[in-house]
């Protein structure tokens, strides 16, 4: 108790002048979580205004007499006449390592029960991106534990790479099993007390989803022990069109300081499509004109601002980087509508996701020849480049040759031989939702693959004798996966070890 | 041959006359031995003898010759088979070893992931609890802070009004005019 | 402010303003003088200029008011100076309008327009709760 007096004596004590100037204006009218402003003749594009109720807006229209602002929270208790003041402040969020763990809204606010966030640092949400010099090429991998992307469309710290498809179509599961295994990784790197070792931290921003969807998600991270090295920041579809606008740039923000102070993290928008919606219903109310599909002009520079503040950081300002996973949600699979083709020409490559390929049963349902990532083989570990190096070729070559499957018997060995390899290898990647690989397994596996082990089996077995390979892996051959995973190449002697290996498994399986 | 016949019968002529006394002479005499028939018999046998050793004895040991052959290389044959039998036995017996040990290997490896396992896993119930232990003490501590910051609020609250309130009452006019003026100075210095 | 779109009308309304100030602040007689102009003309869309001319007006007379709130009697020295002081500084003469008010405790509470100097008790305890 007394410490609390103390508190209060010290406040009084440090009270600066007593003399406090303020900016005011009264609410003309609020609607839609707008609110129009007669008078804050000070105020500045983007800063943050105070409402009655402790309610924060920001102002987005400055005009003659007039100014715009969205509400963020709930405007039932504003009405019109409302004094609110400048803050002289943008708005900021609170960041830092204490963040991890939580659940927090679009402001930052904690929504988890679990007590206030002791912040000590705040970021505002709108920052310039980094510029070209204090960046550097992208060369680390980030291992999602997904084998068809680690190993044809591989994904490195600092880099943008969309998730597109269509609704049901497993975006959000690459995302999350990407969470999941970075925190896998993280906690073998901590407990091996190698101090080069860079953990990987992941704010997962859930803007228009179902709240239930949301809670799922958490459960799932909790369930994989991967909360602790995650942030969730949520607006979702119940919040008001405002905070689903901010949300990705308070994650944005969150995602800064990690890169700021030398670390790494990982940061997935999920998803964009319904933040353009929010900002397209923001806008209208505004006022602002309306352009292609009714969203203002500056819808690209809303996703192109947002998506540049991902980077990779040179050594002289930290070396930290921020990587990107944006999702959008197309209709019908057309990428060529106009937010999904503005999100692709921001990003470092995309991953398309299928209808088609996910009711055939390939999950992911990622299709390759549409997939990219302009980073490349640069993120890859050495060990998986050289063994996962042909593999797209081998696949695009089985595609070419599909058409003539159903000629079986007519065909030239080379092309049986092409077709029955593309075959094993799509039955290969097939892979359940929150089951990644570790990146020693998946060299093991597709090694295996390419020096044709899996050639005598059955296409209906592959997928057991991929469970049972990594079975034998992870136990007879651990002292193998230990090598890869320290050396990260495959060296000749951890080559002939691993031949040794899988054929001592090979010699175990059977086709029954 | 004539003159050898001549030469073999002027000699067992001369001979029998001398053997007539002889015992053999007499021998010779009683079972009918006619010298020339004899050395004719000698000869023919002698002929019968060539012949068989020429046209029969040698094609026999010939063929007796193959034959002792062939038993010693179907005994030696034998022998060979004994021998491999011998060593594929043995290592028949080896890859037994070698599979009851690489069993052993296996089993033992079962039984050392096994306890790895039972050990894991208790230390991961370990860990569990003492999770949970931190957890609730984080909410007591959670709990607490909330708490401290409520009744802040509170006497905060309580000190305003009561500030306020007092200072009312208890300043008096001139006090007010004083304060208010000066407070116009501030604001124009400001 | 002025929400009219077309322009002849916005030019109207813009005049009657100019019309009505005298030194700056808008005056009651020369009100009075372009209202009685204006109802003599009876332009199209009269409601419609006479609703923009008043929030015009409303707008100029709010940023021409130097409302002092106090707790405690002022000095009428004080205050002359203190407004030639604000006139100086927001380069525009100024309406004085004062008024007490004992809730603010002790101290002022001075307002030109949209620009508020808080220098009362009752603000003070306000910012100490918060």
């Amino acid at each position: 108790m007394s410490s609390i007096i103390e508190t209060i004596e010290n406040e009084i004590r440090n009270l600066e002048t007593a003399v406090r100037k303020e900016n005011i204006g009264h609410i003309i009218s609020i609607a839609d979580g707008v609110a129009r402003i007669e008078g804050l003749s000070d105020v500045m594009y983007n800063e943050m205004i105070e409402f009655p109720g402790g309610i924060i807006g920001q102002a987005l229209n400055l005009n003659e007499g007039e100014v715009g602002s969205v509400v963020f929270g709930d405007i039932s208790g504003l009405k019109e006449g409302d004094e609110v003041k400048t803050t002289g402040r943008l708005f900021s969020v609170p960041v830092g390592m204490c963040l991890l763990g939580r659940v927090v809204d679009a402001l930052g606010n904690p929504i988890d029960g679990k007590g206030p966030v002791e912040a000590k640092e705040f970021f505002p949400v709108e920052k310039i991106a980094p510029g070209i010099i204090p960046r550097r090429s992208v060369n680390q991998p980030v291992q999602t534990g997904i084998m068809s992307i680690d190993s044809m469309i591989p994904i490195g710290r600092g880099q943008r790479e969309l998730i597109i498809g269509d609704r049901a179509t497993g975006k959000t599961t690459i995302a999350i099993d990407t969470i999941i295994n970075q925190a896998r990784i993280n906690d073998e790197g901590i407990a091996s007390g190698d101090p080069e070792f860079r953990p990987l931290y992941s704010i997962y921003v859930a803007v228009g989803q179902k709240n239930a969807n949301v809670a799922r998600t958490i459960r799932t991270l909790e369930q994989a022990d991967a909360m602790k090295y995650t942030i969730i920041v949520s607006a979702p579809a119940a919040d008001n069109p405002a905070n689903q606008y901010i949300a990705p740039f308070s994650g944005a923000a969150m995602g800064e300081w990690f890169m700021s102070k030398g670390k790494d993290a990982l940061i997935v928008y999920d998803d964009l499509s319904k933040q353009a919606v929010a900002y397209r219903q923001i806008s209208l109310i505004l006022k602002r004109p309306a352009g292609r599909e009714a969203f203002p002009g500056d819808v690209f520079y809303l996703h192109s601002r947002l998506l540049e503040r991902a980077a990779r950081l040179n050594e002289e300002n930290g070396g930290g980087s921020l990587t990107a996973l944006p999702i959008i949600e197309t209709q019908a699979g057309d990428i060529s509508a106009y937010i999904p083709t503005n999100v692709i020409s921001i990003t470092d490559g995309q991953i398309f996701l299928e209808t088609d390929l996910f009711n055939q049963g390939i999950r992911p349902a990622i299709a390759v020849g549409l997939s990219v990532s302009r980073v490349g083989s640069s993120a890859q570990t050495k060990a998986l480049k050289k063994v996962a190096g042909q593999i797209k070729l081998q696949l695009a070559q089985f595609r070419e040759l599909a058409a003539f499957a159903q000629f079986g018997s007519d065909l030239d060995p080379k092309t049986k031989a092409q077709l029955d390899r593309g075959s094993r290898i799509v039955e290969l990647f097939k892979q359940p939702a929150l089951k990644p690989f570790s990146m020693e397994v998946e060299v093991g596996i597709v090694w295996a693959m390419q020096n044709d082990f899996f050639d005598d089996i059955p296409l209906d077995q592959i997928t057991r004798a991929k469970l049972s390979l990594q079975d034998h892996l992870q136990g007879r051959g651990s002292s193998v996966l230990e090598s890869i995973k320290k050396k990260k190449e495959l060296t000749d002697d951890i080559a002939t070890a691993l031949r040794k290996t899988v054929e001592e498994w090979k010699q175990t399986w059977s086709n029954d | 041959m004539k003159i050898w016949f001549q030469i073999a019968a002027d000699t067992v002529g001369t001979a029998a006359d001398a053997a007539s006394t002889n015992p053999i002479t007499r021998l010779l005499v009683n079972f009918h031995v006619d010298t020339e028939r004899f050395v004719a018999q000698v000869l023919a046998i002698l002929i019968v003898f060539v012949a068989l050793w020429l046209f029969a004895s040698k094609p026999i040991l010939k063929t007796m010759d193959e034959r002792r052959k062939k038993i010693s290389d179907g005994l030696e044959y034998a022998e060979e088979m004994k021998q491999k039998l011998a060593e594929a036995e043995k290592r028949q017996a080896e890859m037994l070893k070698e599979a009851a040990l690489e069993a052993k290997r296996i089993s033992e490896d079962a039984q050392a992931k096994a306890r790895e396992l039972v050990d894991r896993s208790a230390a991961e119930t370990a860990r569990r609890n003492e999770e949970m232990v931190a957890r609730t003490r984080e909410a007591l501590e959670l709990e607490r802070k909330q708490m401290v910051s409520e009744v802040r609020e509170q006497v905060s609250r309580l000190v305003a009004i009561t500030s306020s309130k007092v200072l009312q009452r208890e300043l008096s006019a001139e006090e007010k005019s004083r304060f208010a003026n000066a407070s116009l100075k501030e604001i124009a210095q400001q | 402010m002025l929400k009219i779109k077309d322009r002849r009308q916005r030019m109207l309304v813009k005049r009657m303003v100019e019309l009505s100030l005298k030194d700056g602040i808008p005056d009651s007689e020369r009100v009075s003088a372009v209202l009685s102009a204006v109802r003599n003309q009876t332009p199209r869309s009269h409601r419609t200029i006479l609703r923009a001319y008043l929030a015009a007006i409303r707008s100029l007379i709010r940023e021409s008011t130097l409302e002092v709130v106090h707790a405690g009697a002022l000095d009428s020295q004080g205050i002359d100076s203190f407004r030639k002081g604000m006139e100086t500084r927001m380069n525009r003469n100024l309406m004085l309008d004062s008024r007490e008010d004992p809730s603010l405790i002790a101290g002022s509470r001075v307002t030109i327009g949209d620009h508020v100097w808080d220098a009362s008790l009752r603000g003070l305890i306000a910012r100490l709760i918060d």
